[in-house]
This record gives structure tokens, sequence and C-alpha cells, in this order.
């Protein structure tokens, strides 16, 4: 997959993580007991610490006011 | 809080269809409300998803079933279904003493401060060992520490049936040592026999053990 350079490419590329993490995160309400705690925690790790600090970085990302 | 997983489920389909917008069309990002939309669904939405969901599964982890989803606990659930009113668990959860839906969290939380973090501390650290550590034997798990008198009393003191009880009234000083943790509860010749594990197979239950989150109980 190639490196993004412009803020849509970030945006795509984040976008694309945060429907992962959701999806596990989702599926992570369907069990009960502590496997679903697990994998419940790990996609939130992932929404907290990767997905929403990438999206602000796309907001200060020098491209942001690219011409569409 | 616990909030249901059809509303939860609900919340993350809206969110991961207003983030595939942006994924498909990213230059919707170049108007004003598109960057007030593109903020909603990569930040406040994805944090309202953890967040309702964090706190779902706190309240979940609290459930009987959630611990007894180790295996290395179901001879503890099974005891729950001993027909003996000697045997202390059980009288406790088949005469709903406790939830029967948080039997385990009810008597094994701490009701000091911060009791229901250290807990949950507890609860992490026990998921650690099952799946990363090496486990130990059902019948060789032990307490942290001696079962704190607190833990009964939350419920029992001032109970008429506890305060006035024959032996708990007899002497006051009797009182006094149980009210401060000197006379343990669960000492021997009191109400000493708790999870039997060991001697499980010999016991007769009262009925099969069923889930008990459900109500058919």
């Amino acid at each position: 997959m190639p490196i993004p350079r412009t803020t849509e490419g970030y945006l795509k590329v984040v976008g694309v993580l945060l429907i992962c993490a959701l999806i596990v995160e989702a599926l992570s309400f369907l069990g009960h007991g502590a496997i679903a705690f697990m994998v419940f925690s790990f996609a939130a790790a992932v929404l907290v610490c990767v997905c929403v600090p990438a999206y602000l970085l796309t907001l200060v990302h020098k491209d942001h006011e690219s011409p569409h | 809080m616990h909030f249901s997983a059809p509303l939860l489920i609900l919340l993350i389909a809206l969110t991961i269809a207003l983030i595939a917008v942006f994924v498909i069309r990213p230059q919707t990002t170049a108007t004003a409300a598109g960057k007030i939309a593109a903020f909603i669904g990569f930040f406040a939405f994805p944090l309202l998803c953890v967040g309702m969901g964090f706190s779902s599964q706190m309240d979940n982890s609290k459930s009987t079933r959630f611990c007894l989803s180790c295996h290395i606990m179901e001879p503890y659930g099974k005891s729950l279904w001993i027909d003996d009113p000697a045997h202390l668990p059980a009288s406790h959860f088949q005469n709903h003493r406790v939830p029967p839906d948080q039997a385990c969290y009810t008597c094994h939380t701490n009701y000091a401060m911060f009791g229901g973090l250290k807990a949950k501390l507890g609860g992490l650290r026990h998921m650690y060992v099952y799946y990363l550590g090496t486990p130990p034997k059902p019948e060789e798990i032990k307490l942290y520490e001696p079962y704190n008198n607190r833990e009964c009393l939350h419920c029992h003191a001032g109970a008429r049936s506890f305060e006035e009880g024959v032996v708990h009234s007899a002497d006051p000083a009797v009182m006094a040592d149980i009210k401060s943790n000197k006379l343990s509860c669960v000492s021997s010749g009191c109400h000493e026999t708790v999870h039997d594990i060991a001697k499980l197979g010999e016991k007769k239950l009262w009925k099969e053990p069923v889930d008990a989150n459900s109500s058919d109980h």
C-alpha cells in the first residue's frame, strides 16, 4: 500500500483503520466473557491511541488546505 | 452504566456509515460543514462508542457469567448449586441474598474506598494469569488476603437476623470483635464452609447449574 501524501490520503487510511476497529468493537458486544472484554479493550486501545490521534494529526497536516 | 448491545451496535454502525462517506469521498471535508461532520465521525462518535462501550463492559464484568467464563472458575460456579444451607456461597446464591446475576462480584468486591477499582484490577490480573501465565488448579486458588468481615457487614450490619442472632449477641465482645474484623465470620466453628471445591464431587446439587444471568433459576 503506497504511503499517502495528501490529507485526503491520510484521512482515507485513518477512516479504514477506524472502521476496522469499530467493527471489532461491535463484535465484542456479541460475547459476554473475558475474551469479549479483551477484544473490546484491544479495539478501544487502537481507536483511542492510534486512530483518533492520527485523525487529529491530519488536521494539522500541512497539506490540509489542498484545493478541491 | 449498562448500555444494551443493540444500542451500542447501532451507534457504531452510524459512526461507520459517517466515516465511510469520508473514505469514499474525502473531498467532502473541503467545506466547513464537511469538516464539522468529519470531526464528529472521526473524533466525537468514536470516543462516544469507546466511552459507552467501556461503561457497558465494566458493568458486564460484574456478572456471574463473566466470572465463570474462565474454565478454571467452573467448580466455583458449580459450588453455588450445592444443596446444603451450611455452604455459605450456595445459601446466599440460592436464596437471592446476593443478586444471582452478580453473585461473585457482590461478595468478592471490596467495600472500602476505591474497592470496586481494586476488584477490577484484580480481575485484570486474573485474566493475565489465565491467558498468558500459568493458572493454578481450581482447588489451589486462594484469596489475596483473608476475607474481610467488612464485605459481609456491608449487607448484614443492622439486619435484625444478624444483630439479634443468638451467637452474635450472646456476648457483646463477640459482636465487637466481628465488627472490628478481629473475629472472622468464616472462622472455624462459624460460617466456615465456603467454596469447598475439593469435596465438590461428593456434594448433592440443588439442581443442575444453569446460566446465573438467565432468569430461570
